[in-house]
């Protein structure tokens, strides 16, 4: 459980910090991942690291929470209600490139993990600007070491287990 | 008081303002060419098709998303047909497979908008006006504007079609060994002019640069 602390006479919730090393891992619909005229996946738009309307932290999964067990984390999103086709992209990035890329754009980053009862493994980064696109472009360019397609896992996962 | 620098706005026959703007007069025989072409574009944009398309959208709100998909499609497919003549045959056969990828019910997001038809009209006359040789990569924001990105190694061009022939761009160029990031939102007439010192040939030409 997480400590409750009382600051400025709210009720505030500590959150532990990621570990640099670490990676959170942020599902991506196939209409933000970045593609060729032949429809092959290169990546992802910086569009991917976009906050929507009244969002106030982007949504991500610690990766090394689940050991990087991927079919554990699709399980997870998905009991978010996430929908994950075999379409949809799975981008890791690492946190203390994340920090990094803020850094450079004056905006403090914060990767916290906060689990909830679906995906015990929750990671909000705060503090992401709206409107920096700049840095949206560096983070999808610069801390995202790989793409993985959600239909490669899954089939690669029922390949194994046959 | 009128500014000089805001050219006067027109409504056509469907009530939609002046589909494109044009470049200031004066600056010699290259702004008069621009100016051509985009007349051009005007010309082959403001069809019935279109406003038949529109109103197909508006009614199908109340449908499922694979029918709301399906109409989408249709209509961006019939919006392409009336400037089909401006583009190569196969370059409009990609670009209706790249659609139809796209807006595809299997890999739709409930979170996600359709295809603003204002943002798609102004994808069409950046094609138009910039006419590249390779196609971009497609992809749509949480607003519902198309984006079209070329990608050519570390180099990234990303162009998030807003309605109003305005264009939101972000790139990161290799030059020189140094990676160089921009950002900045401008009109179709421009681009070529934002792009030139970025040598964006690299991202139009059809491999050759």
């Amino acid at each position: 459980m997480h400590p409750i602390t009382q600051k400025f006479g709210l009720l505030m919730a500590k959150y532990d910090p990621i570990p640099l090393a670490d990676h959170i891992i942020r599902a991506v619909s196939w209409t933000r991942l970045r593609k060729d005229e032949n429809e092959n996946v290169l990546g992802c738009l910086w569009q991917a690291f976009e906050l929507r309307d009244g969002e106030r932290y982007l949504s991500t999964t610690w990766r090394e929470h689940f050991n990087s067990d991927l079919v554990q984390i699709i399980a997870a999103m998905r009991r978010c209600g996430m929908k994950l086709t075999s379409k949809s992209g799975l981008a890791h990035a690492n946190v203390g490139k994340v920090v990094e890329c803020g850094n450079r754009f004056g905006a403090k980053l914060r990767v916290l993990h906060q689990p909830m009862p679906e995906n015990t493994g929750y990671v909000a980064v705060q503090n992401l600007p709206h409107e920096d696109h700049e840095l949206l472009e560096m983070l999808a360019v610069d801390a995202v070491v790989e793409t993985v397609m959600v239909g490669t896992i899954e089939s690669t996962n029922s390949t194994s287990a046959q | 008081m009128t500014s000089l620098a805001t050219p006067p706005r027109k409504i056509t026959a469907f009530g939609l303002e002046m589909p494109v703007l044009l470049p200031s007069r004066g600056a010699g025989a290259l702004a008069e060419e621009m100016s051509d072409r985009l007349k051009q574009v005007q010309k082959h944009m403001i069809t019935p098709a279109y406003s038949v398309t529109k109103r197909q959208t508006s009614k199908s709100i109340n449908f499922s998303i694979e029918e709301r998909l399906f109409d989408s499609r249709a209509s961006l497919k019939v919006m392409t047909a009336a400037v089909a003549m401006h583009l190569k045959r196969p370059w409009r056969d990609g670009l209706f497979r790249q659609l139809d990828s796209l807006l595809a019910p299997e890999s739709w997001d409930k979170d996600d908008k359709l295809v603003d038809v204002a943002s798609y009209y102004t994808f069409l006359r950046m094609i138009l006006y910039v006419q590249p040789a390779r196609r971009p990569g497609l992809g749509l924001s949480y607003n519902g504007n198309l984006i079209a990105a070329w990608t050519v190694d570390v180099n990234r061009l990303t162009v998030e079609c807003l309605p109003k022939d305005q264009l939101r761009w972000v790139l990161s160029r290799s030059i020189d060994d140094n990676l160089e990031r921009v950002a900045g939102v401008t009109f179709i007439h421009r681009l070529p002019d934002v792009l030139a010192p970025y040598h964006p040939e690299i991202w139009f030409t059809n491999g050759e640069v």
